[in-house]
């Protein structure tokens, strides 16, 4: 019987056509989760502001925000993170043909598509919030502009949303690969994330200062351009870091 | 062709040893039966060659490439065993398609043709399978996938008598049409017996035994009479396993007779039977002083 020769980007494809089929679930979830805190944000009490009134006029306002959409589609980002690195995952995928760099470029693409799939329909559901505004109280303000008002805006929001999904999908991805190589790497990890939190547990140390940075690298970068670099290189340096880990990774241990 | 080729090889959990120092070469198209007790170190080794567990020393080879990582080994292979891991969500037909898209010998016809044997309905999800069923889906995921190296890991666990024996025989009709490297383990070693060549025996994590399985029941001899008459017939000879049967003793003995020791073992009495693949099996996985019968007699 002859040997078959499989080239390495055609087994990423098949990985990742695979794991789009078997984790169509991961996908519905996003959209659920979506539906039921957009729900909320309708549905609920805005926040309300007590407004004031003088003698001629009175002013309330209520205001409405897409934010918990974005908490909760990053919230799903880090599940995902995590999900793709357990060992039900990593069998499976082993169950076919596979090698460890194959399945961190096909959990990768994954990663690429979901974060796509998270970040339009986040800011959609920020622009269908709108429209549902208008219709229920007439008139609105709306701080943001839409598609049509400034698409430029509209587009780099996408963007944003896109690279904040795929970043923490990514890092945790890789995070969890390392304490799946020795559990000891909790340890550092979770000093990390303390540090990067700004931990008042840190603060005493007189270091909160310096790492307040770390989490502003991102949050507070006012150019598009120079945020897009950040997160690119970012994901770049820790993608390749993930590679350690899951080339010592053993499959089917029992 | 050396399908497989494993120098010195050593796998540790930890500290503790799992497999240490084997050595031996699994050739082209033959069907090798990996058998050894509970904790032998039998999935170790099949896990390693399947790629999908690393050596702590030695070398390994498989299609002359080091498996773990490789690319090669895991197109060429496929490793099946009770605990094959499926995504819950996909049926079973779903299965088979990403087996086909994987596997380039896949074939489908076959499976299908096998899962309507087996009254296995494709429609329905692996996990809703009872246990039984479950191993006969893997038996037939490992038959169709017509890998030029295939390894069972256990495939009959849970099967009924009729399945079991239904997949050695599908097995070996579909490897005398399509030939191809076969490695099964399995505890029940009279039911293989039939398919395999050549045997594997690993005791005690190291290689006890691997040649034909027709050498290994020759290379013994099994003795019966008293006490006795046994020590003093088999004075220099490499007793492999002593038990009681009733009244008389049988021993297992290595068979170098000659043809005048043979006439003398007659002469006195003493029975000689070749042993089967099991006993001889046995004989070389049990402890010399101890069956089970003397954590009773103690």
């Amino acid at each position: 019987m002859s040997l078959t020769h499989r080239t390495m980007g055609e087994i990423v494809k098949q990985q990742f056509l695979f794991k789009l089929r078997s984790n169509a679930a991961v996908i519905t979830a996003l959209f659920v989760m979506q539906a039921v805190v957009w729900g909320f944000i309708i549905s609920g009490a805005p926040n309300s502001f007590p407004g004031f009134s003088m003698s001629t006029f009175e002013l309330r306002w209520n205001s409405i925000t897409n934010d918990k959409v974005v908490m909760a589609s990053l919230l799903w980002a880090l599940v995902v993170g995590v999900l793709m690195t357990t060992p039900g995952q990593r069998n499976a995928s082993f169950t076919y043909v596979s090698s460890p760099v194959t399945e961190n470029l096909a959990n990768f693409c994954f990663f690429g598509l979901a974060a796509i799939i998270a970040g339009v329909t986040t800011v959609l559901s920020g622009s269908v919030l709108k429209l549902v505004v208008f219709m229920k109280d007439g008139s609105s303000i709306i701080e943001t502009g839409g598609l049509i008002a400034a698409p430029l805006d509209f587009f780099s929001r996408i963007v944003v949303m896109i690279l904040y999904t795929l970043l923490i999908m990514v890092v945790v991805y890789t995070c969890m690969l390392f304490v799946q190589m020795n559990r000891l790497m909790i340890v550092p990890i979770v000093l990390l994330v303390l540090l990067s939190t700004k931990s008042s547990v840190f603060g005493h140390l007189g270091i909160e200062g310096n790492i307040v940075t770390l989490f502003d690298f991102f949050y507070n970068e006012s150019s598009f351009w120079l945020f897009l670099v950040k997160t690119g290189v970012v994901m770049a340096i820790v993608s390749i870091l993930s590679f350690f880990p899951s080339s010592r990774i053993e499959v089917k241990q029992s | 062709m050396t399908v497989i080729s494993v120098k010195h090889v050593s796998k540790n959990y930890s500290r503790i040893a799992a497999l240490t120092d084997l050595t031996f070469k699994i050739e082209e198209n033959v069907i090798t039966g990996i058998v050894g007790r509970n904790g032998a170190g039998k999935t170790t080794l099949l896990k390693m060659i399947a790629g999908f567990q690393k050596t702590t020393k030695g070398e390994l080879r498989v299609f002359n490439e080091n498996p773990f990582r490789s690319l090669l080994v895991s197109a060429n292979s496929i490793y099946i065993d009770d605990a094959m891991s499926y995504p819950g969500s996909m049926k079973l037909h779903e299965l088979f398609d990403e087996f086909n898209r994987f596997y380039a010998n896949w074939n489908e016809e076959l499976a299908v043709r096998l899962m309507e044997y087996f009254s296995i309905p494709l429609n329905t999800r692996h996990r809703f399978l009872s246990k039984g069923k479950r191993s006969t889906f893997n038996a037939i995921v490992g038959i169709a996938a017509r890998c030029p190296l295939t390894i069972f890991d256990e495939p009959t666990t849970g099967m009924d008598t009729a399945a079991r024996n239904d997949f050695y025989r599908a097995l070996l009709k579909d490897y005398i049409a399509f030939p191809r490297t076969i490695l099964l383990s399995s505890h029940y070693i009279d039911e293989m017996k039939d398919v395999l060549e050549n045997l594997l025996v690993i005791h005690r994590k190291r290689i006890r035994y691997h040649g034909s399985v027709s050498d290994l029941q020759e290379a013994h001899v099994s003795l019966r009479g008293s006490s006795e008459q046994l020590s003093g017939a088999t004075l220099g000879k490499n007793i492999v396993s002593k038990t009681t049967r009733g009244l008389q003793d049988e021993w297992i003995v290595e068979n170098d007779f000659s043809d005048a020791e043979r006439a003398e073992l007659n002469r006195q009495g003493i029975t000689n039977t070749s042993v089967s693949l099991n006993d001889a099996y046995l004989a070389l996985t049990e402890q010399l002083r101890g069956g089970i019968d003397d954590v009773f007699n103690a």
